[in-house]
């Protein structure tokens, strides 16, 4: 394992909580995909938007938080070296489906 | 193989079938509830790799709940020694079942291949009448260096030469960060440290390297084996601390046990005990 160059520059799909003052707040691989494993969890958003079930994925991931929380599925494009020793923001966000909130 | 290195005493192959199968009672009960909650998934999802390659869709749930029931109590029952001949194979195809199952929605673990591997040459062993079972202590050596061979191997395979500048292994630790942070699982906090300090990267892929590729010399000789094992150990515990993946087997040190005395364990136990126990008889009575 580990085997492959994989390049500083990723576009990870993710599912995020929007709070009330427009921040982001990060949510848990068993909220969004109903599994404790990351990695499953990201597959399963992979596949979703690629089938273009990001709308309902939304819904499914802001009945699982409950209350009206707002969701969004999105993919972050990331330089994963900056991301993680300092922290910075994505280059890029592209928004799948928005939901929850005052639907 | 010398016969410094693989079993000189028969009572190590014993001490390796109650530590594996322990291991297997526990970790198959600890993640029952998330192979259970595969249940709940879309047959979508469902993508069959390794053994269960011909099944088109998932299994019947009251296979799946079989499976996952039966392999700890199998297993509990190979490690106390009760009925081997039936509980060493139904553990194994028990857990070759619960892990393959788990892999086939998506997600190809790594950190249970080894498990899966000595489980069959137990399984295999216990029909063995002979008092000698040398050989199922040089196969599961054998499996355990030849797991980290195989890694080495495909680096070179795949990275080539690049592997040993640290870019590779630098973007390998950032990218699975990444993706845990962006998931809100736990990612390492040490991870964006290690990223910084890019002059020990270089150094620490080809120490890396050198623990996969240099597995073979552990069945060489008992003291490179016991070389070797702290090396590993060493490396996953990097791997633990700066990618928080945690390869239990092999931390715990269960994986490499095949290479070393470890049917000394009862007897440093015994003697530690021994020790002990005339200061408490000693001990005046508190309270």
């Amino acid at each position: 394992m580990f085997a492959t160059d994989r390049g500083e520059e990723h576009y990870l799909d993710t599912a995020v909580m929007i709070v009330d003052d427009g921040s982001v707040r990060r949510l848990s691989p068993e909220l969004i995909a109903g599994t404790d494993e990351p990695v499953l969890a990201a597959v399963t958003l992979t596949r979703g938007i690629r089938r273009r079930d990001a709308a309902v994925m939304c819904e499914e991931i802001a009945a699982r938080i409950g209350g009206s929380a707002v969701v969004e599925v999105r993919t972050e494009h990331h330089n994963v070296i900056d991301f993680i020793a300092d922290d910075a923001p994505p280059i890029g966000i592209t928004t799948h489906a928005r939901c929850g909130g005052d639907d | 193989m010398t016969k410094d290195v693989s079993a000189s005493r028969p009572a190590r192959i014993d001490v390796l079938r109650r530590l594996v199968g322990a291991y297997v009672a526990i970790w198959s009960a600890v993640r029952a509830p998330h192979i259970l909650d595969t249940l709940d998934f879309s047959p979508e999802r469902f993508d069959a790799v390794g053994p269960l390659w011909f099944l088109n869709s998932p299994l019947p749930s009251f296979v799946l709940v079989i499976g996952v029931l039966a392999t700890p109590v199998s297993a509990t029952l190979m490690t106390l020694g009760v009925r081997l001949r039936v509980s060493a194979p139904v553990t194994a195809i028990g857990f070759l079942l619960v892990t393959t199952y788990r892999t086939s929605w998506g997600n190809l673990f790594h950190t249970e291949n080894l498990v899966a591997l000595h489980l069959v040459v137990l399984a295999v062993m216990v029909f063995d009448d002979r008092s000698d079972r040398r050989w199922a202590v040089d196969a599961m050596a054998v499996l355990t260096v030849g797991t980290y061979f195989v890694a080495g191997v495909a680096k070179l395979r795949i990275s080539g030469t690049a592997w040993f500048d640290g870019d590779v292994l630098r973007n390998q630790i950032a990218f699975d960060n990444a993706r845990k942070a962006v998931l809100g699982d736990v990612s390492s906090p040490f991870a964006g440290w290690l990223l910084g300090q890019g002059w020990l990267l270089a150094p620490a892929a080809i120490v890396s390297i050198g623990v996969e590729l240099g597995a073979p010399l552990a069945l060489l000789h008992r003291r490179v084996a016991g070389v070797w094992a702290a090396l590993a150990m060493g490396f996953h515990l990097a791997i633990l601390v700066f990618m928080a993946i945690f390869f239990p087997y092999h931390v715990l040190g269960i994986g490499l046990a095949p290479l070393l005395p470890v049917e000394r364990l009862g007897t440093t136990v015994s003697a530690w005990t021994a020790r002990f126990r005339p200061a408490l008889k000693r001990s005046p009575p508190t309270g």
